[in-house]
């Protein structure tokens, strides 16, 4: 009987597994090597001259020319800054948008949608829009600004050293907030109601309802959520692209657009797949981080 | 148990997120198919006794221009026409993914046998041997002598010929001739000195007019067009630190800080720039000749003139080849196949030169089509005293400092700084002159 019952469990056991075996082929083909590959290429001086014969193997010279390299440092700082503000801005104005929409109001249902079709644009249509919409001449932003007496002169969000960065922030958070938003509001709607009520029996305001029941319980959510959006927001690439290529000079070249320009544009492939190593590595971390959490979620 | 799959499950998961950022910044787009005119389904239906001496051979072709596109089609079909035994296999992939996708086709020695790509490019990817010697293959057809030799030049590495020029183009002065006539600009701007004195007359920042619109983007053609700037002041790439060369930087510097050209101009490609111009918010643009085409559908009078010159007349040639690659396995056929489409008549039939684009084929500048053409014959004209980019196979790398230096100098910064920093880093770039 005991036998059996293991025999069983052995079966469920490989059964589970089988299932995931698809998923499994795929990562492997389509992810592990790619990665591997890459890292293999790091260790490798291929340009445009070499790589038909494979290039020779340099050790860590690749790693040792990108981290003297003012421009990538200054790139994964730019990425870094990029990163942080997309994620802070997001969650602010996604959750601001989560409570609201967490209250019953006529149409909720019609704009929650219409928030998804911002996230579900590729970001070459949203950049080139953005694009238009920041355009110095000719932009609605602009005009509005002007029609409304903030400003005098037209500014040139893209084109200016200053601004680019602060524009394609902006823009970024336009796209990526309604990711946070929804996954915040699912959150928000499992949350039980009876703690509310008691709160409420007890004399809570609404503010300190928020802070002490709210934000408590929806923290292991924001965590991960947070999580993700550092890894999405970190290799956010085709909207920079678009908007400004990385300029003006360098001012939007994240890490991403540093490695794409080494590795297709210049075609130094070992210093690109140097460069994507690290940022491989600062992404890894984080995953690290987020294996935890998320395990840490599911004995709760 | 469940913990081990809730594990693998989040791990493929990361590896997702992951993957993408760790190996490239593009993902590879499936190339277009061709679609399969019906000619060459009647063309396959035909009873094949013909072919039957020769062995039959497959070309295949790689092209960036709309796969819609009839001219290519047209010549594959009239080759296959005459020679049955020989098909030409055409792909097309977008422009933007064309390199990649032909540096990891090189990378698996799966190229096609013969591509296009810019002439800029040639030289590179002659040293990179994705592009054939075809010298002596072109010496046996005595084919050499039906091009110009400046067409050649820019696909000419270390003496040997790796392509053959689809077609070139020029870059011209376009001007709004109704702005002109309303702002009492009566002369043609020639030299730079007028080009200035032409925006300052047309410039109305009331209603958003600038006196030009110049292309100053972060990709290879804000290079292109700076290098004309910098080679009418009589300088070059090798002496960037020199007095002539600042002055380019500083004419253009100036017409930004004047508010006669928009600094947005370092947002601009050449189509940008050219749009401003076509939307009556610039009364000058400096643009390619292909730009002929779209100014048909211009709702002002334009006129065209050569580039307004510096210190010395200089005009910068720019236009497409095509080349064999070093896995084709059948080059004489490949080659054949291209003079077929180079031959004086056939080239006017398949358009080659469509658009506003020059023929690098001098038999086919004599065509009564072409000369009777003024304005393409203008052009053509310019291209005695155009010079090419040829700055051997390093030359992405250099137009990537030199568009950083563009854009810093649009910004206003010190030239002096922006020339010693670039000049630092493309020197030891550059081939030995």
């Amino acid at each position: 009987m005991i036998k059996n019952r293991s025999f069983r469990s052995r079966l469920n056991e490989f059964t589970d597994f089988a299932f995931v075996i698809p998923t499994l082929l795929f990562v492997a083909i389509f992810q592990v090597y790619p990665v591997i590959y890459n890292i293999l290429l790091s260790f490798r001086g291929i340009t445009m001259q070499n790589f038909r014969s494979g290039g020779d193997f340099v050790g860590l010279q690749n790693y040792a020319a990108i981290l003297s390299d003012p421009d990538f440092t200054t790139a994964l700082l730019t990425s870094l800054i990029f990163t942080i503000s997309c994620m802070t801005g997001d969650l602010i104005i996604g959750f601001s948008l989560a409570l609201l929409f967490k209250r019953k109001f006529p149409l909720a249902g019609v704009l929650r949608g219409m928030f998804l079709i911002v996230w579900m644009l590729p970001a070459v249509v949203s950049g080139t829009l953005m694009r238009w919409i920041l355009a110095p001449d000719t932009g609605i932003l602009n005009y509005a600004l002007k029609t409304l007496g903030f400003i005098q002169d037209n500014i040139a969000f893209l084109s200016t050293e200053s601004t680019a960065l602060p524009s394609v922030i902006g823009s970024n958070i336009w796209c990526g907030t309604p990711f946070y938003f929804i996954m915040l509001l699912s959150g928000l709607t499992s949350l039980p109601d009876e703690c509310y009520e008691a709160a409420k029996i007890d004399g809570a305001s609404p503010f300190q309802a928020f802070r002490c029941i709210t934000l408590p319980l929806m923290k292991p959510k924001i965590l991960v959520l947070l999580m993700l959006g550092f890894m999405y927001s970190f290799k956010v690439f085709d909207l920079l692209y678009v908007m400004t290529g990385g300029g003006p000079i360098r001012a939007t070249t994240v890490a991403p657009i540093y490695i794409f320009e080494k590795s297709f544009m210049q075609f130094k492939f070992g210093i690109g797949g140097a460069a994507s190593c690290v940022m491989l590595l600062v992404i890894s971390v984080l995953a690290v981080f987020y294996l935890i959490q998320m395990r840490k979620e599911e004995n709760l | 148990m469940k913990k081990a799959l809730i594990i693998v499950l989040s791990l493929c998961m990361i590896f997702s997120v992951t993957a993408c950022g760790g190996t490239s910044g593009t993902t590879p787009a499936a190339p277009a198919q061709p679609a399969a005119s019906s000619t060459q389904a009647a063309e396959a239906a035909k009873p094949a006794e013909s072919a039957v001496e020769a062995e039959p051979t497959l070309i295949t072709f790689w092209d960036w221009y709309d796969a819609e596109e009839p001219r290519f089609f047209d010549a594959i079909d009239d080759y296959k026409a005459l020679n049955p035994h020989i098909t030409v296999e055409r792909t097309t992939i977008t422009r933007n993914d064309f390199d990649s996708k032909v540096v990891r086709a090189a990378a698996a020695n799966q190229l096609p046998d013969i591509f296009i790509n810019s002439i800029s490019r040639f030289q590179a990817w002659a040293d990179a041997g994705i592009g054939a010697d075809i010298t002596d293959l072109v010496d046996q057809y005595g084919a050499k002598e039906n091009y110009f030799a400046s067409s050649l030049e820019p696909l000419t590495w270390q003496g040997k010929l790796h392509g053959l020029p689809m077609y070139n183009n020029v870059w011209m002065l376009y001007y709004n001739m109704d702005m002109f006539e309303q702002k009492g600009v009566t002369e043609v701007p020639a030299t730079w000195e007028e080009f200035r004195a032409a925006c300052e007359k047309t410039v109305d920042k009331a209603n958003g007019i600038y006196g030009a619109a110049l292309t100053g983007n972060k990709s290879e053609e804000g290079s292109v067009n700076f290098l004309y700037w910098l080679w009418q002041a009589d300088a070059d790439l090798y002496d960037l630190r020199s007095d002539n060369s600042k002055s380019a930087f500083s004419m253009i510097q100036n017409l930004v800080k004047d508010g006669l050209v928009s600094g947005d101009m370092l947002n601009w490609n050449q189509a940008d720039s050219f749009q401003q111009f076509l939307s009556g918010r610039a009364a000058m643009t400096l643009n390619g000749s292909w730009q002929l085409g779209p100014l048909n559908d211009a709702t002002f009078n334009w006129g065209m003139a050569e580039l307004p010159v510096g210190k010395k007349q200089h005009g910068i040639m720019g236009g497409e080849g095509i080349g064999i690659s070093t896995d084709c396995t059948h080059p004489e056929e490949a080659l054949k196949f291209i003079l077929f489409m180079h031959e004086p008549d056939n080239y006017l039939k398949y358009k080659l030169n469509s658009g506003g684009n020059l023929a690098p084929i001098p038999a086919v500048n004599e065509k009564d089509v072409i000369k009777s053409n003024t304005k393409i014959s203008e052009c053509a004209a310019t291209l005695a005293y155009c010079k090419t980019r040829a700055y051997g196979p390093n030359y992405p790398e250099i137009s990537s400092i030199l568009q950083e230096a563009v854009q810093s100098n649009i910004l206003g910064n010190n030239i002096d700084e922006i020339v010693d920093t670039a000049a630092a880093k493309i020197e030891p770039l550059l081939p030995p002159r």
